[in-house]
């Protein structure tokens, strides 16, 4: 018997190990070199390095570019997440049913959601320039047309509308799935205490059900969101006058462009925190233990 | 045949409620065919006025190699993952060793640790290994984001342990007993984790972007972004237009005729707390 | 005019007005001497009167577009436009003249090419003997007959292909007086980023000319500190 535990567990390690390697490797480790790099002025064209010690955070939160791609990503976040979270929702009370037609609409609403970003960063970037759809609808109600993505006041709202048309379907999917798993059973009790109106089902039965997408939904969203990178980098990079210039664009630009990898550790690491802290506070207020 | 009102309702709301999402595409497509000066104009109306946008595409420069690249890291990136997700999944579900859960707990680092930290780390480490510019750079990093593994375990823990059981009764070993056995079960919920990790790998663009460095590593994505910019002149909207439809392709494809692995696996993380 | 947001545009006004923009020893910058602003006032009072547009804001990716959708009358570009041109916008006929001289004289810009071999290079001598060739009368004949570049080679200004391509000529001619586009500073990318999104807030109409030149003096200053 103890031969074969062993065996056993030789397998299990075994089967395990490929995953763990990478994942110490490529995520663990960088984690712990990214903070060591933040204390460094590391510099990949340079061959000597030199620790500076707080000084990055110091000119981080000195740099009003950086402050500003923060705010953005703040605003950004603040913006896309409820309203697909919303939006989701809404998505999923109407193409929840089994219903042939409503599925093949389902399916086909998916599309943005598998569509690579850039394809939908340039297809976005027509449509919101002078002559592209946004300003032809509008000129229907009489709307001036306007050069969203140049505005600094319209490009980081298009951007977010962009995102938003992109995975809203996502989320609609988890939601389905949070939809089905209410039994069917359940809405008969509450019809029988008097919830009769859809609106009552809706509200005493689905939506405390539905706690569990709602904060896979959130967290998800949330996670995404404060790493948002490719629709700004493509359709705006960043402009007009850093008002969609996202924290992990600044990190990117410090790292990739100006090559000063030390700065944009500690840029990347203190993008790190905020998520991590965001995710905690989000677990402790929405998660829902499970009934035993 | 009766059809109820408010069928009738949501199926017509339904379908206005999903023309957002598909006109931009339709859009696109309208626009690869057109010719440079009427390539903008917002019209919603079929006209085929070229295809020579296509001839273009397909002969400049790079545009063949982007899509071999990324068919090689996308199917690669698959294989690997998918292999990765099932062995790690049903050690976790089936298999016992000591401080197993433990280790379990270290793969939700990838929930707790963002990807944006990795990215300056990961480089210099790719850099020292000499995989810049290189395939393995690309998909090697990327391999530790994969959530199959959850999804495997989860799978792999709904099997009865009967099963088994008289697997071992009969004698096999742990190997036979996952290779004959589990994976074939398995085969709808990897099939999920291969399609999922297939597009994602193929949409992937800021790792690839940052990796490649020479146009012939580039993936679709950052050539995409590159054409449109190339030599810091805007490419034309219509080849831009007609490259992009080219690139949405094999996705489109793969989506419609696998379209249901998509949903099971989106659809697992939301149910399974 | 379709003019952007570029310092590789407008640079050429400094230069005219007098100015500069990074100093040759690349320590100090020049955005804050009359000249400079003189130039940068006088693009953006075209902007503001509406003489010139940034080409996203009449729906062209880049000037060049917009001047070959017919958008605009004219935009300043070089000879790698005459290949793109006559690829994309066949139909449109046009005709290439040189910068009219600024208060100061003449001015216009060189945009240069590099050829570097790095020193772990697995083929140093076929990458050496490539320079040799690429920078040689035949291989610079070579390249240039196809118009997308301008020879540095005295001895192929001659050539006969210019008989035939008297644009390309004319622009051949402003050699004497076009600054080369190159900059003693380790920061130059972000200086130029910098510069241009500054540059892009003022022909937006989001800040005034003076907030601009203060802005840009500062953080100009601030990036070649590094």
């Amino acid at each position: 018997m103890a031969g074969t535990l062993r065996k056993r567990s030789f397998f299990g390690y075994a089967f395990v190990l490929p995953a763990l390697v990478i994942l110490v490797t490529f995520v663990y480790f960088p984690a712990f070199y990214s903070l060591y790099l933040s204390f460094t002025d590391y510099n990949v064209l340079v061959p000597t390095y030199h620790f500076v010690g707080l000084s990055n955070y110091v000119s981080l939160f000195h740099d009003p570019i950086f402050l500003r791609s923060l705010m953005n990503t703040a605003e950004y976040t603040a913006g896309v997440v409820p309203t697909q979270t919303l939006i989701a929702l809404g998505l999923a009370l109407l193409y929840g049913s089994e219903n042939r037609v409503i599925k093949v609409l389902r399916g086909l609403v998916f599309i943005p959601t598998i569509t690579s970003s850039v394809i939908v960063s340039l297809i976005f970037t027509w449509i919101f320039s002078p002559y592209g759809l946004v300003n032809s609808v509008l000129s229907l109600f009489g709307v001036k047309p306007q050069n969203w993505l140049l505005n600094p006041y319209a490009a980081l709202p298009a951007i977010m509308s962009v995102a938003i048309w992109g995975t809203s379907a996502y989320f609609m999917v988890v939601f389905i799935a949070g939809l089905n798993s209410i039994p069917g059973t359940l809405y008969e009790a509450a019809a029988i205490d008097g919830a009769k109106s859809a609106w009552k089902r809706f509200r005493y039965v689905t939506l405390p059900l539905l706690k569990p997408s709602l904060y896979v939904v959130i967290v998800l969203g949330l996670i995404g969101a404060l790493q948002i990178f490719d629709l700004s980098y493509v359709m705006t990079n960043g402009g007009p006058g850093y008002s969609t210039y996202t924290a992990l664009l600044y990190i990117y630009n410090y790292a990739f462009s100006y090559n000063r990898m030390g700065y944009a550790s500690a840029a990347s690491f203190i993008l790190f925190a905020i998520i991590f802290i965001l995710t905690l506070v989000m677990r402790r207020y929405l998660e829902v233990r499970r009934w035993s | 045949m009766e059809v109820k009102l408010s069928t009738l309702a949501i199926l017509m709301l339904g379908a206005l409620i999903a023309l957002p999402y598909l006109i931009p595409f339709y859009w696109m497509v309208l626009a690869s065919f057109r010719d440079a000066a009427t390539a903008q104009e917002p019209l919603l109306a079929p006209v085929v006025q070229t295809v020579e946008n296509y001839v273009v595409v397909l002969n400049t420069q790079g545009f063949l190699r982007w899509y071999f690249n990324s068919l090689v890291i996308s199917i690669l990136t698959t294989l690997i993952s998918v292999t990765i997700s099932a062995i790690s999944g049903y050690a976790f579900a089936r298999l016992d060793f000591p401080m197993r859960d433990k280790l379990f707990l270290l793969l939700l680092g990838t929930l707790m640790i963002p990807f944006p930290i990795t990215i300056v780390p990961n480089f210099i480490l790719i850099l020292k290994l000499g995989w810049v510019n290189t395939y393995q750079g690309i998909i090697v990093p990327t391999l530790a984001y994969v959530v199959g593994v959850f999804l495997m375990r989860e799978f792999f823990k709904t099997i009865p342990y009967e099963v088994e059981e008289a697997a071992v009764l009969d004698g096999a070993t742990p190997w036979d007993i996952f290779f004959r056995i589990m994976i074939p079960l398995a085969r709808p919920a990897l099939s999920a984790v291969a399609i999922y990790t297939f597009v994602s790998a193929w949409n992937n663009f800021l790792w690839p972007l940052i990796v490649a460095q020479t146009s012939d590593m580039f993936t679709v994505p950052v050539g995409l972004n590159f054409f449109k910019t190339a030599n810091g002149q805007a490419i034309e909207w219509n080849y831009l237009m007609a490259g992009t439809t080219l690139s949405i392709i094999p996705t489109i494809v793969i989506y419609a005729v696998f379209q249901r692995y998509f949903t099971r696996g989106i659809a697992f993380t939301g149910v399974k707390r | 005019m379709a003019i952007p947001p570029d310092m590789a545009r407008i640079l050429a006004f400094v230069y005219q007005a007098g100015g500069y923009w990074i100093s040759s020893d690349g320590t100090s910058v020049g955005t804050d001497s009359s000249q400079f602003q003189q130039a940068l006032y006088f693009v953006y009072q075209m902007i503001k009167n509406g003489y010139a547009v940034v080409p996203q804001a009449i729906g062209a990716g880049w000037d060049g577009q917009a001047f070959g959708l017919g958008k605009v009358a004219m935009t300043i570009e070089g000879n790698w436009m005459i290949p793109y041109m006559q690829q994309t916008y066949p139909n449109v006929t046009y005709a290439v003249a040189p910068l009219p001289a600024g208060p100061a004289g003449n001015a216009t810009l060189l945009f240069t090419v590099g050829l570097a071999i790095p020193h772990n290079d697995k083929h140093p001598q076929q990458a050496w003997e490539f320079i040799q060739f690429f920078t040689s009368k035949t291989g610079m004949t070579d390249w240039v007959t196809q118009g997308l570049a301008l020879p540095t080679r005295i001895s192929l200004f001659s050539l006969p292909y210019y008989s035939s391509h008297q644009d390309s000529l004319s622009l051949m001619r402003e050699f004497p007086y076009a600054h080369p586009w190159s900059f003693a500073t380790a920061n130059f990318d972000k200086m130029y980023n910098d510069a241009n999104a500054i540059i892009q807030n003022l022909f937006i109409g989001s800040t005034t000319f003076n907030q601009t030149v203060i802005q840009l003096t500062q953080t100009e200053y601030n990036d070649l500190k590094g």
